[in-house]
This record gives C-alpha cells, sequence and structure tokens, in this order.
C-alpha cells in the first residue's frame, strides 16, 4: 500500500465540515511537522480545499471570524503560490525530494509567511471544533 | 527480581518478571502516559495519567493514591525523579503537562508548584503537537545523574529546555524538535540521548551542542520513537524507528472528524502497512538493524522499552503496543518472548509506556 495514496483515498472521502477542520489542521502545523507533512500532500490538500467556496461557506457556517481566517489564509497561499520556494509546488505539493532525511532538519517553512499563517489557523480550527461540537451536542 | 510497570490506556499494571511474568492491575480507568521510579529509592513510584493527572504509590507500585495536588492540567505526559535533590519523602519530582508547562515537588508528588519561567522560553508559543497544533506538551523530562538541579524538558514539538537551579528558569538547547525519549545514564555523566521523530540526537556536554546520527539507517526509515540504553553499558543504545509517523503509530490523519482525532489510537482503524523496527548503535558503529527474535517489523506499531538501573549488563525489555513482552540479555544481539499472565478481565491492551526496577 502506498501511504499518500491511502491518505489523498482518506481526504477525498471528508466530508466539508471535516475538510475545513482538517485544512486549518494542517496550516496549525508548526515548522518541523509542515517539513514532515508536505511529503505526505497535507498541504497541498489543505491549499485545494480553502481555495474552494466551500471552504468559504462553510467557515461561514462556522463563525464570521473563521471566514476572515479562510480570506486571510488565502491571501498568504496566493503569495507564496505565485512565488514558491524550491521545496513547494504552486499548489504546495512537495517540489524535489521533501521526504529525504536532511531536509528535516532543514529551515524550510520558517519563512515569515509561515508564521503568518499558523496562529489563524489555530484560531479557526478551535472555531470550527468548537462550532461542530456544538452542532454534535444539539 | 525485575518489576515491570505498563502504562495503559486502561490503567496501569505492575508485572513481577522472573522468567515469566505476571501482571496486576495497580490503577484502572486512567490513560497512564508516565512512569517514573525514584532512581534512590523505588519504593516511591509515580505515574501521570492523560485526564487524571499524577498518583503516588510508597510502597513499590503496590497501591497508588491521587496525588498531584497544584498540577492545574489533567493532562500529564511526563514525569521524573531527581537522583540528586533529595527530600525526606525521595527525590524531587518534576511532571509536565499539556499545553507545555512544568511542575515541581518536594514533598513525594502530594503537592506540586508551577515553575513558571518556563512560560517565558522562546519559541513556546510556536510549538505545536500535531494531532492538536493549537498546543503542545512536555513529551519526556530527564534528570541529571551528575549535576544537583539540572533538569530536561522535551517538548513535541519545541525542542528541548535545561534548567541548572532546579526549575526556576530554563534554556532551550538547540536539541531536535521533536522529543520522543530523553535520557540520562549514570554511567554516562553529562550525556544525554534524545530519540526525535527526524532522527537520533546525542549531547555529550549537559545538552549544550547536539549531533545527529543517523549513519546506518536507511532513508525511508526517518521516524525515531522510543530508546533504551542499556544499563551496564551507555554506548550501547536501541531504538525504534518507523518510516513515518502514520505508519509507525497506525494513524491516519484523516480518521479524525470535526475536531476529535479519532483513530490516534484505535487499532481497529490503523492502516494495514504499519512497519516498525529496532535498530542499535554500538559506540562509534552504525545503526544496525535488530531482528533476531523480534517481531516482524511488517504490520506492527512502535513499542516501548523498559531498563532497570543496576541490571546486568546487556539486559533490554521491549513490549509490543498489545502487551507481548521481549528480552535481551546480550545488548540487543538476540531477543526472547516472554509469557505473560494478564488479568483476564481485559480484551486488548494498549501500551503507552514502560518503565522497570529491580527489587
Amino acid at each position: 500500500m502506498d501511504i499518500n495514496e491511502e491518505l489523498d483515498h482518506a481526504f477525498q472521502k471528508l466530508d466539508d465540515e471535516s475538510r475545513l477542520v482538517v485544512a486549518f489542521w494542517a496550516f496549525s502545523q508548526c515548522a518541523c511537522s509542515h517539513r514532515r507533512f508536505v511529503g505526505l500532500g497535507q498541504l497541498k490538500h489543505a491549499h485545494d480545499y480553502i481555495v474552494t467556496d466551500d471552504a468559504r461557506r462553510m467557515a461561514a457556517d462556522v463563525d464570521p471570524r473563521a471566514v476572515e481566517i479562510v480570506e486571510e489564509i488565502r491571501g498568504h497561499v496566493q503569495t507564496i503560490s505565485a512565488s514558491p520556494p524550491s521545496y513547494l509546488t504552486t499548489d504546495l505539493g512537495p517540489a524535489g525530494d521533501a521526504t529525504k532525511r536532511d531536509f528535516l532538519w532543514g529551515d524550510a517553512f520558517e519563512e515569515p509567511v509561515w508564521f503568518e499563517i499558523r496562529h489563524p489557523a489555530r484560531e479557526g480550527l478551535r472555531l470550527a471544533e468548537d462550532r461542530f461540537r456544538a452542532v454534535a451536542r444539539g | 527480581m525485575t518489576v515491570l510497570y505498563l502504562g495503559l490506556e486502561q490503567g496501569l499494571m505492575r508485572l513481577d518478571v522472573n522468567g515469566r511474568a505476571e501482571a496486576q492491575w495497580v490503577l484502572r480507568d486512567v490513560a497512564a502516559f508516565s512512569v517514573a521510579i525514584d532512581p534512590k529509592d523505588p519504593k516511591y513510584v509515580y505515574a501521570t495519567t492523560i485526564g487524571n493527572g499524577v498518583f503516588r504509590s510508597e510502597d513499590g507500585g503496590r497501591t497508588f493514591v491521587k496525588g498531584g495536588e497544584g498540577v492545574s492540567s489533567p493532562l500529564v505526559w511526563a514525569s521524573s525523579v531527581s537522583p540528586t535533590e533529595r527530600t525526606k519523602c525521595g527525590g524531587v519530582v518534576y511532571v509536565g503537562s499539556m499545553p507545555s508547562a512544568m511542575w515541581r515537588s518536594e514533598d513525594g508528588g502530594r503537592t506540586f508548584r508551577e515553575l513558571e519561567s518556563f512560560q517565558e522560553l522562546p519559541g513556546l508559543p510556536e510549538a505545536a503537537f500535531p494531532p492538536i497544533p493549537a498546543s503542545s506538551m512536555i513529551h519526556m523530562i530527564a534528570t541529571s545523574f551528575n549535576r544537583d538541579q539540572t533538569v530536561f524538558a522535551g517538548i513535541e514539538l519545541g525542542g528541548i529546555a535545561r534548567s541548572s537551579d532546579g526549575g526556576e528558569t530554563w534554556t532551550d538547547t538547540g536539541a531536535g524538535p521533536d522529543c520522543h525519549q530523553l535520557l540520562a545514564h549514570p554511567m554516562a555523566p553529562d550525556r544525554l540521548y534524545e530519540s526525535d521523530g527526524g532522527g537520533y540526537c546525542e549531547s555529550r556536554d549537559n545538552g549544550e551542542s547536539w549531533k545527529l546520527d543517523y549513519d546506518g539507517i536507511p532513508e525511508e526509515l526517518s521516524y525515531f520513537y522510543d530508546m533504551a540504553v542499556d544499563p551496564g553499558d551507555p554506548d550501547n543504545v536501541i531504538t525504534t524507528v518507523g518510516r513515518n509517523q502514520y505508519q509507525a503509530h497506525g494513524i491516519n490523519p484523516y480518521h479524525f472528524k470535526k475536531g476529535v482525532f479519532q483513530g490516534a489510537f484505535d487499532r481497529s482503524a490503523v492502516l494495514s502497512d504499519t512497519y516498525a523496527t529496532l535498530y542499535r548503535k554500538r559506540g562509534n558503529a552504525s545503526w544496525e538493524q535488530l531482528r533476531n527474535g523480534l517481531p516482524d517489523p511488517e504490520g506492527h506499531e512502535l513499542g516501548r522499552f523498559a531498563t532497570a538501573l543496576g541490571d546486568d549488563r546487556g539486559t533490554i525489555y521491549y513490549v509490543t503496543i498489545p502487551g507481548e513482552l521481549y528480552r535481551t540479555t546480550d545488548g540487543g544481539d538476540s531477543w526472547e518472548q516472554l509469557p505473560v499472565t494478564y488479568p483476564g478481565d481485559v480484551d486488548q491492551l494498549m501500551v503507552h509506556c514502560a518503565r522497570a526496577t529491580k527489587e
């Protein structure tokens, strides 16, 4: 089994609520986790979802602040996509060999823009979790 | 006789190991994530839990009572007892929590006070535990055998912090960021061993500098988890290694939905291609894979090690997640599975940590 295929398959099966949570979650990671996760396509999944209208609609169901966060992350993602660092493709997939062990000890994902993404993403993750838990409780 | 403690999702077990092992529940219905045994007086034993705080024992782990007054987080991941800072009730006890905070007890784990300056560590706001990235936790604590008041806190993910004054002040040591295991050794002054999510790190100068070492480890294996150092040979280190965190622990990150990380420890939901193996490093030699007598790496998650202070050279225990017990007495060259009699009232064990002592 190819774990990347397995994870792609698992992501495709998620409902929209879960995709928003997963997208916030993926963008929330610290640099070290991003270096590890990029090779598994998690940032690409997050990118592909966060730029859709579905993401904005789902965020609107959560909270007005969640919409702001989605827009904020989209802006940063577009900046990165316009001029991606050597280790990323334009849709935040892994460029080169991001799974190499030395890559894990480098300084990828430590550019200032990533710090601008992580903190609002963590806030968005909390908002989305709280909202969906409340809904689940009725 | 060796006494083995297994911290489990379902509680804490004490095993008398003497050729075979007899297991008894000593705590039930708590998720025990760490066990700390006083290195100078093993009648003092501590267990920390995810959800129920700290428990303490003064009779060699036969009975436990609730301790941890003052620890404001119920999510207590890590613990250690100082061999050098001694009180009337054994060694000073350090515990670490999620969110990342450190606590200290000078009365045998009854009460703790927070070591507040830990929050001033640069970079702590950036630390993030991947399943719950809005937070981080102290995953491991090590106390120095040769420097009084020196304690190390391994943050997942956030590096290793050191205090040289009993936790009053802290500095970042620049170690690997994803601390999964952190050990000191009584025969190796100032030496620290870190098993990190990206590799193996070692310091020989009390954490002033660290050296990465993965010579001999195949490129596809980059996820190091638990680790043991031979109780009689500080140059013999054994780690568990996997391909990545998912195949190592049997976690699919997309099993979690709507904010709940479902499946993190759900063996029924694991990916079918888990892989976990053991590698050993002796002195300056390259890492070498250990297979003789161990379970097949394919289809297994990373297990946990236990060693007992003062045990015979070469004696190391390895426990798989569902509780199979293996022992080597030759430093890892060969392993034998020891029969274990578990209580009959649990279907499926889930081991979080293992610790051992001699009795």
